[in-house]
């Protein structure tokens, strides 16, 4: 069964929904992605590749 | 009279006797898309193998998309989903996300670029699409291929055609799509502003990021699972350093094989029986509106971040948050270019344009599973 209504108020809904959690999924990869300089232990990680 | 019964069975066996004017139509597509790919050099890798293949496609008689044909195999490549994880893989390879990983604070335009997508997918509802139809249509406006075709092979195949033909051509025309809205919407003021250069990124962080993406989005996402790996995995091979030559081929020349098949697939979908019809001019014009309406959001997103951080962001990198990597990114940089020719945008809007894949694998993945794919 499909959790959506094949409605107008049904794709709204759905749209509404699935921008929102864009934003908090792509913020949530943020915080990890924010985390990452903490892996850099010395000078020599720090160096572009 | 045998003679003329010959000539008559010849006559009717040739393309000239089962010609229609659709069939005209889609040659004269065809033929547009090659010369916009050759003569306008709009992605030509892109749009002269798509005009080959809707000119195969729609001269009669050729039975070459029939089972057994040579297209028909290629076809497949599509409907099973082979070429799309391909796809990913050699962009993975190519990519770097550097910039993203520089600059994280711009994943958020990733997201805010993609309200086209949910645009888009209310007026095709609005217009008579079931909801399925509608996810795939408004997927368009993710400016994804591999996405848009792999969302529209699970929730409504036989719309393959159109909105693969939509995605593609919008992303090769990004150049004339995007910079009126830009200009439009961003004042020269703003259009100026030169971002300060990124941080480096170590070698330590770009390996552990592919790994680190495929357990986050995977575990938040499972449907778009054979994508997101295949992009990661690509990417991983690239930043490893240890596997140069398959990087290199597989961001290259692998990459360049696969998009002439994959282009060639999406141009056989342009039949003149299933394309020449209103539903795909709907199709066509919903997607556009799409691009430009997640180009716009993107826009006014970036706007608001140049005001909270005090001008220190050029909202010109908003735009490339719709995806279309690396097209969007390039559009940026030229027309910021435009405005001030000291200003670099071009890593600053790869932050966003990467973040503008992961938005639309977010909104596909959540697509799939709340549309009752997984049922």
């Amino acid at each position: 069964m499909n959790i959506i209504q094949d409605t107008i108020a049904g794709a709204l809904m759905l749209s509404v929904f699935d921008f929102i959690a864009c934003f908090f999924v792509l913020y949530f990869i943020g915080f990890f992605i924010k985390m990452l300089p903490l892996l850099n232990r010395n000078k020599k990680d720090d160096k572009r590749v | 009279m045998v003679i003329l019964d010959m000539f008559n069975a010849m006559a009717k066996g040739t393309g000239l006797a089962n010609f229609t004017p659709a069939h005209i139509i889609m040659i004269c597509s065809g033929a547009l898309f090659i010369w916009l790919g050759i003569k306008k050099k709009f992605e030509p890798f892109l749009l002269a193998p798509l005009g080959i293949g809707c000119i195969l496609v729609n001269v009669p008689g050729t039975g070459l998309m029939d089972p057994g044909g040579l297209l028909y195999y290629n076809y497949k490549g599509i409907t099973e989903v082979v070429y799309p994880p391909l796809i990913f893989l050699g962009v993975g390879a190519m990519i770097d996300f550097g910039p993203l990983i520089a600059n994280p604070s711009t994943i958020i335009l990733g997201a805010a670029a993609h309200l086209g997508i949910f645009i888009a997918l209310v007026g095709a509802k609005l217009i008579g699409f079931n909801i399925a139809e509608a996810c795939a249509i408004g997927i368009i406006g993710g400016a994804d291929g591999p996405m848009a075709i792999y969302v529209t092979t699970k929730l409504a195949p036989h719309l393959l055609g159109p909105v693969a033909v939509a995605a593609y051509s919008y992303m090769a025309l990004l150049p004339l799509i995007q910079p009126p809205i830009m200009k439009l919407i961003v004042p020269e003021k703003e259009r100026k502003i030169a971002m300060a250069t990124l941080r480096p990124v170590s070698k330590r962080e770009k390996v552990i990021f592919p790994v680190m993406m495929i357990l986050l989005v995977l575990i938040l996402l499972p449907p778009i699972a054979p994508l997101i790996s295949c992009l990661m995995l690509g990417n991983m091979i690239r930043e490893s350093g240890v596997m140069e030559r398959v990087a290199n081929t597989l961001g290259g020349v692998f990459l360049d094989i696969v998009t002439v098949f994959i282009a060639v697939a999406i141009g056989t979908t342009m039949s003149a029986e299933n394309f020449v019809n209103v539903q795909t001019l709907k199709i066509v014009v919903l997607g556009l509106i799409a691009f430009a309406f997640g180009t716009a959001s993107g826009l006014l997103w970036a706007r608001l971040m140049c005001w909270v951080t005090k001008g220190k962001i050029n909202p010109l990198i908003g735009s490339a948050g719709i995806a279309a990597v690396p097209m969007a990114a390039r559009v940026s940089h030229n027309v910021g270019m435009e405005a001030n020719k000291h200003s670099y945008l071009i890593m600053h809007a790869m932050g966003p344009n990467l973040a503008g894949v992961l938005g639309t694998a977010v909104a596909g993945g959540i697509m799939l599973t709340l549309v009752g794919v997984l049922k």
